[in-house]
């Protein structure tokens, strides 16, 4: 009851003071006409009487704050400096932590994500992947007891939705288990999960769930969209049930939209990533894959209490022999046959899901976190510094004050709650920029298409992070700042107005240049990394990639979903291939089976009258290519002939070997008339090898150009998913003339995208780019900050030796000599913290020598850069002020002593 | 800080009087003081700075409310009276007092 009248009167303070005072006032009245006594100071009198009222301390508070307010609009300049720091600094912070934190250490949101394990047995022979077949899945699950069960899951597949209302959209698909959601323990968001019916043959509808937040953005209600019937890659689907909402699939940085039981895969629309036993070995990719041994297109996972893991490896391992014993017939190598067949089943913790996106993008992120720190660190110094300077210049005022009966505490805390006024306004900011920041690192470190899935969800630990920056921060530049001013109060210093040119002041500027040097080393590391990051992306820019990347234009076709036939391509292939020669800006077009970069088609290559060859010899990349598609590329031929018209299905097939394959298999000798194949003899005999072709780096700009055996699409090869336009000028200008011509060869074509082969390379790049902005970006601010220390120390100097200076003048100095006593000081600093940071950049840049390309870190010219670019940023700082010494008017400066 | 001006007398006792005196009718601040001063034949001083406060207390915990009224020299001025609570506080207080006093003249009477 008498709180809420005490907050009446803090809610109407005015009403009720006026009230108080005029009470006071009629009182004093009335006691001067009667016997004019004296009753002491009206306004203490009437404090007094408030302090009843219970809110002194908050009234004392917004003087500190109201005065504050003052302060900091009176010091605007510093304000803002302080502000900007915070703001970007723990931002930055901030951001690249919870990126960090979304990546590394978040579960997977699923019941009890620790007893999750991927099942590691066998690499598979080609794209070494922990794949199992259909079928070692089935053999798997049979050996399990209900307790420790297995689920598996295909790679990513695309598809194209089409529903009611004409919609159609681009999706990510991946089929799974029967199990896979009820072995996660999830719980649907709507509708149901599969069972054990949905995964037979013979559905008239495949069902299918869809991840929340698609099923949301796509139809509206995820609870309508449960029971529709839709068709997927030419498959009549319905959806059964939609995830819930944080769920999105078990592959880090991969969220697929839809989720299919693995019998989808037998009608042959859903094509995903596999690895087979090879070509000799029956594999029919039109068949259904759960049939064949040799096929490799299935990850496993199993839910593992502890007490069950050593009896269920065990198991495991026993129910995986047939398949090991396949694995090891298909290696040539005895040692590895012996390896292989000796195999163990790995347990490796699947809690924060499976892929390596963590394990990716930890190195850079690490380091840019750490960046970002150094950044705060020399944000804080430089704030520090300036505080030290703004302190000596209010030493005056706090001398009066301290004079006056003002307690130190009094002060301390008056001082404190100026900076908490801008610790606060940095905070709130800090915190907006992380997230907004956090969502751009996303956006640069995804590159073109599909934003990288990470839970950024803002929790405790992440604000509880900021607030202790926040208090470092605020420890650094402001407790440890104003403890030092107050301490040392002897009257002296109200004295003058310039402050004395006595030992104290000298030992300010010690601090501060010490503070300066600390900035200068930080901002060094900070600039010669961004120099090696910047040449890393000049590196891969300007790389030669052994083929014509400015030029040519990749048009992808969607063959699976759109549900070409293979008979039907041969004569649309021409039909295509014509149409687009005809173009006026078309230097060349062919097709090819791969997407480059990335075609990762790995494959093993025996020569005819070679038993010797290793399987390391073997191994290489294949390619299925058109006629004219070296001279489309800009891949040069070194010997030997292209293919030509006369490759034509019932001749002789022929094969293209690049530079790097040849070498492998051949060493010296020249390959050409060479037989080839598949398989070991007689099967070794399929294909001449006609010419010799340059290597290119095709699986990506920061891979060495692999092994490649190029094989006629004319001769029979698997369908061209690609086509490439050789254009005359810039490939971007002549996309909608492409796009018009095949739409007139076929108007169903599916065209999934037209893109030009560079800004294919360059999303390759995203790490690269990303380390590259950020760490420009981050001394980009530090050099800022360094020439404002640079500035803030020197006019605050100038200002402390104004006499010192004038008497210099009038005893004869010249200006120059003047301007020289402050660039002398400013170079002194300038070096003792440079060398300092040669040795933090090289230790630093040790650790980050994977991300570079084309440069160490002990490449002088880095160093010598961002050193130069230092200097001149801080004897630019310097000059301004010092210049302003150099011409005060010597008889001025004495007369106001 | 500064000294609190003295009151002359106990602290609890101010208040007492002040219920007292407010008991009679309602009234202002210096008619409060008058009286006080008046009654106790001129021995108790009421300072300002010891009213007011002292008032103040008061009307947060309830015991007195204020309400605009003019004064006999026509002026506009707040008028202070007791509440129910204050009432109640007044027989309170007054049986303690006399309580306590009894016992302490006892004392002085028979040691």
């Amino acid at each position: 009851m008498e709180f809420f009248r005490r907050l009446q009167y803090l809610l109407h303070w005015r009403q009720r003071s006026q009230e108080l005072q005029r009470d006071m006032e009629f009182h004093r009245e009335m006691m001067t006409q009667q016997d004019r006594k004296s009753f002491g100071n009206p306004a203490r009198l009437q404090e007094i009487a408030h302090e009843t009222w219970g809110w002194s301390w908050l009234e004392r508070l917004a003087q500190d704050l109201r005065y504050a307010v003052r302060q900091t609009h009176r010091k605007f300049g510093f304000s803002l400096t302080v502000i900007v720091t915070l703001a970007l600094g723990i931002g930055a912070n901030l951001a690249i932590f919870q990126l960090l934190q979304g990546l590394l250490f978040t579960q997977l949101p699923v019941t009890r994500p620790a007893e999750l394990y991927s099942l590691h047995a066998v690499q598979s022979p080609f794209d070494g992947q922990w794949f199992y077949s259909y079928r070692a899945y089935e053999r798997l699950r049979q050996a399990t007891s209900a307790t420790a069960p297995v689920i598996a899951r295909s790679g990513m597949g695309t598809g194209v939705l089409q529903a009611r209302d004409r919609f159609s959209k681009e999706t990510t698909l991946q089929m799974v288990s029967d199990n896979f959601f009820a072995v996660l323990g999830l719980s649907p968001a709507a509708g149901r999960f599969f069972q054990p019916s949905d995964d037979l043959a013979g559905q008239t509808e495949m069902p299918v769930i869809l991840r929340y937040d698609f099923a949301r953005n796509a139809f509206g209600d995820v609870r309508a969209v449960v029971g529709m019937k839709a068709v997927l890659n030419r498959v009549p689907v319905v959806v059964i049930g939609v995830a819930p909402q944080r769920f999105s699939g078990v592959v880090q940085g991969s969220a697929p939209d839809l989720w299919l039981p693995l019998i989808a895969q037998s009608s042959g629309r859903f094509g995903t990533w596999f690895d087979s036993l090879g070509p000799g070995y029956n594999i029919d990719l039109e068949a259904p894959w759960r049939n064949q041994e040799g096929l490799f297109w299935l990850w496993a996972l199993a839910r593992l209490p502890d007490a069950e893991k050593g009896q269920a490896t065990l198991r495991w391992t026993q129910a995986l022999q047939p398949d090991l014993r396949l694995l090891a017939n298909a290696t040539k190598d005895p040692n590895e046959r012996e390896q292989i067949l000796r195999t163990q089943v790995q347990l490796l913790s699947a809690a924060s899901g499976e892929g390596s996106l963590g394990a990716e993008y930890k190195r850079p992120l690490v380091l840019l976190l750490a960046m970002s720190a150094m950044f705060l660190l020399v944000g804080c110094l430089n704030l520090g510094n300036l505080q030290l300077a703004r302190l000596s210049g209010r030493q005056r005022e706090i001398g009066v004050r301290l004079a006056l009966g003002a307690s130190r505490w009094r002060i301390l805390r008056q001082l404190m709650v100026e900076d908490l006024l801008l610790l606060v306004l940095g905070g709130v900011l800090a915190f907006a920029t992380c997230r907004i920041v956090s969502g751009l690192l996303l956006h640069w470190a995804s590159g073109r298409e599909r934003l990288i899935p990470v839970d950024l969800h803002f929790g405790w630990a992440l604000f509880g992070i900021g607030v202790l920056l926040l208090i470092l921060a605020q420890l650094g530049f402001s407790v440890l700042p104003a403890w030092r001013i107050t301490r040392n109060y002897p009257a002296a210093t109200i004295h003058s107005s310039r402050g004395n040119i006595g030992t104290s002041g000298k030992r300010d500027g010690r601090w501060s240049s010490l503070l300066l040097v600390g900035q200068v080393s930080l901002s060094l590391l900070l600039l010669s990394m961004a120099a090696l990051f910047a040449q890393t992306l000049l590196n891969l820019g300007t790389l030669d990639a052994g083929l014509d990347r400015r030029h040519v234009l990749s048009v992808h076709l969607d063959l699976v979903s759109g549900g070409l036939e293979k008979q039907d391509l041969t004569s649309l292939n021409k039909r295509i291939l014509d149409r687009l020669r005809a173009l006026p800006a078309v230097h060349a077009a062919a097709m090819q089976m791969c997407r480059v970069p990335g075609c990762i088609w790995n494959s093993a290559i025996h020569v005819s009258g070679r038993p010797d060859l290793t399987e390391a010899q073997m191994h290489g990349e294949e390619n299925h290519v058109s006629v004219d598609y070296f001279r489309t590329m800009g891949i040069p031929l070194v010997r030997g002939r292209a293919f030509g018209e006369a490759d034509q299905p019932h001749a002789q097939r022929v094969a293209i070997l690049n530079q790097a394959f040849a070498q492998k298999l051949f060493g010296a000798d020249d390959p050409i008339g060479h037989f080839i194949g598949y398989k070991a003899p007689p099967g070794d005999h399929d294909f001449q090898i006609v010419g010799v072709v340059g290597d290119a780096h095709v699986d990506g700009l920061r891979l060495p150009a692999p092994p490649v055996v190029y094989l006629s699409l004319e001769q029979g090869g698997d369908s061209a998913a690609t086509i490439e336009v050789s254009a005359v000028g810039s490939p971007a200008n002549i996309a909608t003339d492409i796009r018009r011509s095949l739409q007139a060869v076929d108007p169903d074509l599916p065209i999934a995208d037209i893109v030009p082969l560079n800004t294919e390379f360059d999303d390759g790049l995203s790490t690269e780019k990303l380390l590259a902005r950020l760490t420009a970006t981050f001394a980009g601010l530090t050099l800022a900050l360094a020439a404002i220390g640079f500035y803030g120390l020197l006019s605050f100097q100038v200002i402390r030796r104004t006499s010192e200076i004038g008497i210099r003048i009038a005893l004869g100095s010249t200006r120059g000599q003047v301007l020289r006593l402050f660039l002398r000081q400013t170079m002194l600093i300038l070096i003792s913290g440079i060398l300092p940071g040669i040795v933090l950049t090289l230790l630093v840049g040790r650790s980050a020598r994977t991300l570079l390309y084309g440069v160490r870190e002990t490449d002088p010219w880095a160093l010598v850069a961002a050193s130069c670019v230092l200097i001149a940023g801080g004897l630019l700082a310097t000059v301004l002020p010092a210049r302003r010494a150099s011409a005060l008017d010597p008889i001025q400066t004495l007369r106001a002593e | 800080m500064t000294e609190r001006p003295k009151s002359g007398m106990p602290a609890g006792a101010l208040i007492l009087l002040i219920l007292r005196v407010l008991n009679s009718g309602s009234s202002h601040g210096y008619a409060i003081a008058q009286r006080i001063h008046v009654l106790s034949r001129e021995v108790l001083q009421v300072e300002e700075g010891v009213l007011y406060p002292t008032l103040q207390r008061m009307l947060l915990k309830g015991l007195v409310k204020a309400e605009w009224g003019i004064s006999e020299t026509n002026r506009k001025v707040r008028f202070y009276s007791l509440t129910p609570a204050g009432r109640k506080q007044l027989r309170a207080e007054l049986s303690d007092y006399n309580r306590v006093n009894d016992a302490i003249q006892t004392v002085l009477r028979t040691a």
